[in-house]
């Protein structure tokens, strides 16, 4: 059982409780216009070059098979000859040069990720999965989840919540808690913004809260996009009896140079970051669904 | 008490006071005439510790004295340094007696290794302080020199505290002489007097009687105390209403946020032995919160952590690093504890440990601690066995000769210890040559006379009074070598890449013509401080095998040797002198800080960090170490960061750690207080050990733990 992965990121405390380890999987099936995780969207591997950190050594060109690194005159990447094969990854002096999408097995990701056991222990932390969107790769996030579980390890699934209803089967029973996405509450809007519709994402909310798994909702806040859709949100979340707090999240731009380093146009150019005002509105709608709201 | 107005609104003015000392002219001999005396005194041929103790009597009857009337404490006499001088021409006429083989400098100048005396890093016996008070003390004294009629120490001791006794009365008749115009002048009259005549009743009088023999013992007699004892178990007896106690806490905390006060003046809060008293968490958490108002860097506290320590304690020293107080280090119980029991203590006097200076386990009144006395490189050890014990840069020879080339890496690694152990000879041999003439150097009647063991022996803490009389050597750079060794193991064991002989010219030239493989050994090849167990044994194996060395060998004052493993500043010193090392460090570069990682080189984050640091037998290193941790303050923000902070420690002190600190910064914060400095005048950072308000470090400091902080940070 083998699974796409991006990277793990230890000491991860926004992830679900306590301190955990996160591993993030490659290949989400929306787009949305704010994603801080463009890497994550894609199912096959990319590479990902930044400019910037690159000291021009040279490394690349040595060990690249297709010959997509060149040195004529400065470094010249050839992103469509490029196969994401990662030599390069592992010659780069200059962390320059990043594989974005590596093919681990369950047995070795779940033992990377039980590495910081004692911390979460010590927090009541645990293990995350989150892309990406897990649920894309059920069998592995599954399998994942049963062998770190075996260790007395929680779990929380990270997702945007569209996948199919087996997908979720096959992965609830080893969740221990949800990270469940609401981003719009109309579908119109919903789709114009992620490229999706949201009846499924919402009929899978419905279908977890029935089956009592405890979900935290995280709303990221995007001014422009969705500010107008937190009444609505906290009146669906409202009779959701195993929501436990409705996290939101403001949106940031800190992303731009991560879509420039896969060769990726920036979708959010003009959005801003939401005032400390437009904050505070969206935390005052979205109490009304009678949840804890946590910033 | 009652005070005409509140710390607050005078606060300013007490500062003022605290930093502008005003002595009273009238109080005592102008300085002239004083040195006169003072001088007359000193050119007596009599045994150095009657002379140091009528030497200070003469300074504690004839000096001037501070007084100011918001102050609420005094404790400053103007003694013009004379006994600090005196201590300097004596120590340079007895170590000029040395045989100068063994005096020589030669491993100091390299950055291999140093020994050197320690007088400071002692804990008064505050318990007998508190118990006796002033005439207790000199009771004490005076019953013991009855007995013992012939033994000069004990009729040193009874000269200073019976001059000590009219010093504080001389103070009560001054403040006297303000009461007229200053309520609060008239309180400290009465308080003064109060301190003069019995043990203290209440917390002002222990409180004032803390700084009086702080103050004078370091600044005047010339130790340097390194704590101010385990406050909470000391003063919980004198603790009255919340109110009073906490304005008497502003006082008395804002009095060692001195400027003259060199690396922070300690105290230690919490231990296994007194957690699970209520009263104690009470009295813990004001004094906390007090600090944490206040917004100073010293004093700094140094936090038990045992079991049976509330949450609520380490939540709210957590809350404070994330607020940006660096002045607070959590020192692990069981770690010192058994530390110290293999060291030999007893279990009753190993609980009852207070953390000297940083982070270096004590027992509080019973012991002669001098924690800095020798340090050692590891890195060098490296560059040596490397290079026929020869320094790499100028040949000259550090440790023993031995072959430039190994037939495996056990054999080098064997080597490096060896060159360490030599090191470790050279820092012990130097340091007991000094410290057998420590009694003409240094005799202490007045450190000594607190401490119920000296009285009872006879003996002056420095010729062997204490219960515990012990010599240390600091061993430093472990991660440096650590990755300085995987790197050979790696480029010439395992890789065949290079020579030994290849390897040496490569750093001999500083990688000149090879970056590239310069940036490969800094990057490509493991490193202590990720997890990596291989790595992080080395650095365990480097330790324990110096360690073992050092531990528990007979030193030259009736005691014995223990082993650190900090490296404070001297890591810029002793890197300086350090040729390139094999883990892609340029010459020049820093070693790697105290029980951290190189700098830079914890890729894996703050938890593999905290693996490897704990791989490390920390009981071994009983003379204590540190880590130090920098978190960027979005890691550890709001409720949830505060649980991960939480259990980054508990984690810690599970898996065996010593002591860790905590920087909780944005180092782009720190450039803009290097640009605007007047907008950062409260900026704390830790450095090392002690923490500093950034604006008043130079620039060159400041650039250096910027880069530090950058390469660090999580």
């Amino acid at each position: 059982m083998t699974g796409t992965i991006l990277q793990y990121k230890r000491f991860a405390v926004h992830d679900g409780d306590g301190i955990r380890t996160t591993l993030f999987l490659k290949g989400c099936p929306l787009h949305c216009a704010w994603c801080h995780n463009p890497e994550g969207i894609a199912f096959p591997p990319q590479l990902a070059y930044l400019p910037h950190k690159c000291i021009g050594c040279g490394e690349c060109a040595k060990v690249c098979p297709v010959g997509a690194h060149s040195f004529a005159d400065g470094h010249s990447f050839d992103r469509d000859a490029c196969t994401a094969c990662g030599k390069c990854e592992s010659a780069c002096l200059g962390d320059a040069l990043i594989l974005y999408g590596r093919t681990v097995t369950a047995e070795e990701a779940a033992k990377t990720l039980c590495e910081d056991e004692a911390f979460f222990k010590s927090s009541d932390g645990g293990v995350t999965l989150s892309g990406g969107e897990p649920l894309m790769q059920p069998d592995f996030t599954a399998e994942v989840f049963r062998l770190v579980k075996e260790r007395g390890i929680s779990t929380a699934l990270d997702t945007c919540g569209l996948a199919p209803r087996a997908s979720l089967d096959r992965v609830l029973p080893f969740t221990d808690k949800v990270l469940f996405d609401v981003k719009a509450a109309d579908s119109t809007v919903h789709e114009r913004w992620t490229g999706r519709p949201n009846e499924l994402i919402l009929d899978n909310l419905r279908y977890i809260n029935a089956r009592g798994v405890p979900i935290e909702i995280r709303v990221p806040l995007i001014p422009g996009a969705n500010d107008d859709q937190c009444d609505a949100i906290a009146a669906l979340l409202k009779p959701l009896q195993s929501i436990t707090a409705v996290r939101l999240l403001a949106y940031h731009p800190y992303a731009e140079t991560k879509y420039g380093s896969l060769g990726l146009q920036y979708p959010a150019a003009g959005i801003t970051p939401p005032t400390e005002e437009q904050m505070q509105k969206a935390a005052d709608a979205l109490a009304a669904s009678g949840h804890k709201i946590i910033r | 008490m009652n005070l005409p107005y509140t710390f607050a609104e005078q606060r300013a003015e007490i500062e003022r006071n605290r930093d502008n000392v005003v002595f009273v002219p009238e109080s005592g001999l102008p300085m002239n005439q004083l040195i006169v005396g003072f001088d007359a005194i000193a050119a007596q041929n009599k045994p150095r510790v009657l002379l140091k103790a009528e030497l200070l009597a003469y300074l504690f009857d004839n000096a001037q004295l501070e007084f100011s009337p918001v102050s609420l404490f005094v404790d400053r006499i103007n003694h013009g340094c004379k006994l600090q001088h005196l201590r300097q021409r004596w120590a340079s006429e007895a170590y000029a007696a040395i045989d100068p083989a063994v005096m020589d400098g030669t491993g100091n100048d390299h950055g291999a290794w140093s020994g050197d005396d320690d007088f400071g890093h002692t804990c008064p016996d505050w318990e007998s302080i508190y118990s006796l008070g002033l005439p207790g003390l000199l009771k004490r004294a005076e019953d013991a020199a009855a007995a013992h009629p012939g033994n000069d120490f004990l009729r040193a001791v009874v000269i200073v505290y019976a001059a000590l006794v009219r010093l504080v009365k001389r103070w009560a008749t001054l403040a006297d002489r303000f009461a007229a115009d200053s309520p609060t002048a008239a309180l400290m009259a009465e308080n003064l007097r109060a301190v003069a005549d019995h043990a203290p009743a209440t917390l002002y009088e222990a409180m004032q009687l803390n700084a009086i023999f702080y103050r004078l013992i370091t600044h005047v007699e010339g130790e340097n105390v390194r704590s101010l004892g385990r406050i909470d178990k000391l003063f919980l007896p004198y603790v009255g209403g919340e109110a009073e106690t906490r304005e008497l806490l502003r006082y008395y905390l804002t009095r060692f946020n001195d400027k003259n006060i060199g690396a922070n003046i300690p105290f230690t809060l919490g231990g296994a032995d007194i957690a699970g008293n209520p009263a104690i968490e009470a009295l813990d958490l004001m004094i906390l919160e007090e600090h944490e108002k206040l917004q100073i860097p010293s004093p700094k506290i140094q936090v038990r952590v045992a079991e049976n320590t509330p949450r609520s304690i380490i939540e709210k020293v957590c809350t404070m690093m994330r607020g940006g107080s660096n002045s607070l280090v959590f020192c692990n119980d069981n770690t010192v504890i058994a530390g110290l029991e293999r060291l030999g203590h007893k279990p009753e006097d190993a609980r009852n440990y207070v953390m000297i200076g940083c982070y270096e386990p004590s027992v509080m009144g019973r012991e002669a601690s001098c924690t800095c006395n020798g340090r050692i490189s590891l890195a060098k050890a490296v560059e040596c066995a490397l290079n026929g014990g020869r320094d790499l840069r100028d040949g000259v020879q550090l440790g023993p000769e031995c072959p430039e080339d190994f037939a495996s890496f056990d054999a080098l690694t064997a080597e490096v210890k060896r060159q360490a152990r030599h090191f470790a000879d050279g820092s012990m041999a130097r340091t007991m040559a000094m410290e057998r003439l420590y009694m003409q150097v240094n005799p202490s009647p007045m450190l000594s006379g607190t401490m119920a063991c000296c009285v009872e022996r006879g003996l002056d803490l420095y010729e062997g009074g204490a219960d515990y009389n012990f010599s240390s050597i600091n061993v430093f750079g472990a991660a440096t070598a650590a990755d300085s060794l995987a790197a050979v193991k790696a480029l010439v064991y395992d890789e065949g890449r290079l020579t030994l002989a290849e390897l040496r010219e490569i750093l001999r030239a500083d990688w000149a013509d090879n970056e590239t493989l310069r940036l490969s050994c800094k990057k490509k090849l493991p490193k202590y401080g990720c997890g990596d167990a291989e790595t992080d044994a080395i650095a365990a194996e480097l330790l324990s095998d110096c360690a073992a060395h050092i531990n528990r060998k007979p030193n030259g004052r009736r005691g014995f040797w223990r082993a650190g493993g900090f490296s404070i500043d001297w890591r810029f010193d002793y890197g300086h002198k350090l040729a390139a090392t094999p883990d892609g460090r340029h010459a020049g570069e820093s070693l790697s800080k105290n029980s951290g990682a190189s700098d830079g080189a914890d890729k894996n984050g703050v938890t593999a960090l905290i693996h490897s640091v704990c791989a490390i037998d920390h009981t071994a290193l009983p003379n204590g170490t540190v880590l130090d941790v920098t978190l960027h303050p979005t890691a550890v923000v709001g409720v949830d960061g505060l649980a991960a902070m939480v259990g980054l420690v508990d984690t810690f002190m599970r898996e065996g750690g010593f002591a860790i600190q905590f920087n909780v910064l944005d180092p782009s914060v720190l450039k803009k207080a290097q640009e605007n400095p007047e907008k950062y005048a409260n900026l704390q950072v830790r450095l090392c050990g002690w923490n500093v308000y950034f604006v008043n470090l130079s620039r060159r400091e400041q650039d250096e733990f910027i880069r530090w902080s950058a390469a660090s940070s999580i």
